[in-house]
């Protein structure tokens, strides 16, 4: 069944906020681009330091979106197939970073894993002298705390919108339960698992609390690139504005290839 | 040989009950609306577990709610064909054809080679590439009918196979399923509403109610 949607004219004034609402948002990125002096942008954006920054963004980024995916796609499949007591209760906390502060996320992953009275943290030094704060890895640790919740709205909509007959079509075609989840869920649910990877990497691609608050802000190993603009600002607002535009663009592009799929509905 | 089902499902409303029966014949399963005809067919097919009795084929202990023997879809060696949702979206007509036997070992060309064969013997080799959403409903049943009999199965289960096609199609597939399943030895069931169905392919009916 699907629903009307009402076909009508809104009333003007509903217009007129909803173009004020977008306005909100467009008038401040189109202002940005009108400070971006296209001529250097090239050069600035191959600097030493940019560079550097978008380098370990990208690593660190892709490798975040990785770890979301490991973790989040047993998550979204319990979430969305096993129905227990309480999963309301899971959902809210797995769905907790979109809305708490990141640096409060930095600070609690701080709490867990830092070297010297972190939860995780000072075991792991103590005994194998592994530090994950103010590391890459660190980086990795943070951006994939703020980026698995995308991940696994996006796959626990699209798990739950498959139809299961086409799975039980597979059973008593021979399909064992990992050549059916392989050869049929994963196939059904590509969709929504791409949309879910593009938007969670779009997100650690931007992490910025979290990362600051957890892995520093040192540059070549812990500076990614949204760290990177904020001291370039006083330093280099050229390049600021540069490095600003990739990561607009980027998301842009994410989103709008979307066409709505992260939200998990629309397939 | 027999198949032998004592036992029930609880669906909320309703349960089911014992029926047997035994090798090579094919059974019409006929009944009103929401007796239970569809569920009969996934308990046989192991998507739907018994939550009392048992089900014995050859004397052998396929699903027992006392003892919790259970014996999945996928190692029951069955051919289903259900009502809606009869092939997989993101394959082509050939791929679905030839999915039973790539699940049963068949390398990736050999498989398709059959399929393909038996794409060709009926006819629809226009069909061979398209996906499902490009088939008709009436398509759609005919080319999940040819992929249940690519295989060798013990078990067939139709749930209304000739519904979707058009009245002058039917007859057709009557003579085609007939031949088939005659040529299977294992446990033969179609569900249908329809008497020429009874009639012109199944050897008894076993009425539900």
């Amino acid at each position: 069944m699907t629903k009307r949607r009402p076909i009508s004219r809104p009333p003007v004034f509903i217009f007129v906020g909803a173009i004020f609402g977008v306005m909100y948002i467009c008038l401040p990125l189109v202002s940005l681009l009108r400070k971006i002096s296209w001529g250097s942008l090239l050069s600035q954006l191959t600097d030493g330091p940019t560079l550097s920054a978008l380098r370990l963004s990208l690593v660190t980024s892709i490798a975040a979106t990785v770890l979301a995916l490991i973790l989040g796609l047993p998550l979204a499949w319990v979430l969305a197939r096993v129905s227990f007591r309480g999963s309301y209760l899971v959902r809210a906390f797995v769905m907790l970073p979109m809305v708490l502060p990141p640096v409060v996320g930095g600070v609690a992953l701080l709490a867990a894993y830092g070297k010297s009275n972190g939860l995780i943290g000072a075991l792991l030094f103590d005994n194998f002298g592994v530090q994950l704060t103010f590391s890459p890895i660190g980086v990795v640790i943070a951006e994939a705390f703020v980026a698995l919740p995308f991940l696994v709205m996006a796959v626990e909509g699209g798990l739950r919108a498959i139809d299961s007959r086409y799975e039980e079509l597979a059973s008593t075609m021979g399909a064992n339960e990992i050549t059916k989840f392989y050869r049929v869920t994963l196939r059904l649910l590509r969709p929504s698992l791409v949309a879910g990877i593009a938007v969670a990497w779009a997100r650690a691609l931007g992490e910025f609390g979290a990362t600051i608050t957890f892995a520093g802000n040192i540059q070549g190993r812990t500076q990614t690139t949204p760290l990177a603009v904020y001291l370039l600002l006083e330093s280099d607002p050229q390049a600021a504005y540069s490095l600003s535009f990739v990561l607009l663009v980027v998301c842009v592009l994410v989103l709008i290839s979307m066409r709505d799929r992260w939200l998990g509905s629309k397939r | 040989m027999t198949l032998r089902l004592d036992g029930s499902v609880n669906l909320g409303a309703f349960t089911l009950k014992c029926e047997i029966a035994s090798e090579n014949e094919i059974i019409a399963i006929t009944g009103s609306n929401g007796v239970g005809k569809t569920t009969l067919l996934r308990v046989l097919a192991g998507l739907v577990k018994l939550t009392t009795g048992s089900l014995l084929i050859d004397d052998q202990i396929i699903d027992d709610a006392a003892t919790d023997e259970f014996v999945p879809a996928h190692q029951r060696n069955l051919s289903m064909v259900f009502q809606n949702e009869t092939l997989l979206p993101f394959l082509t007509v050939r791929d679905n054809i030839a999915f039973p036997l790539r699940m049963s070992g068949m390398s990736r060309s050999q498989s398709r080679e059959l399929a393909s064969d038996a794409i060709l013997s009926h006819g629809i080799s226009n069909l061979a590439n398209l996906l499902p959403r490009d088939l008709s409903g009436g398509q759609s049943q005919r080319v999940a009918l040819i992929r249940a009999f690519i295989g060798a199965p013990k078990i067939v289960l139709l749930d209304e196979p000739l519904s979707a096609l058009d009245e002058n199609a039917r007859p057709e597939l009557r003579k085609f399923l007939r031949e088939k399943m005659s040529k299977i030895s294992g446990y033969k069931f179609v569900v249908t509403h329809d008497r020429q169905d009874v009639e012109k392919i199944c050897d008894r009916e076993i009425r539900l109610d």
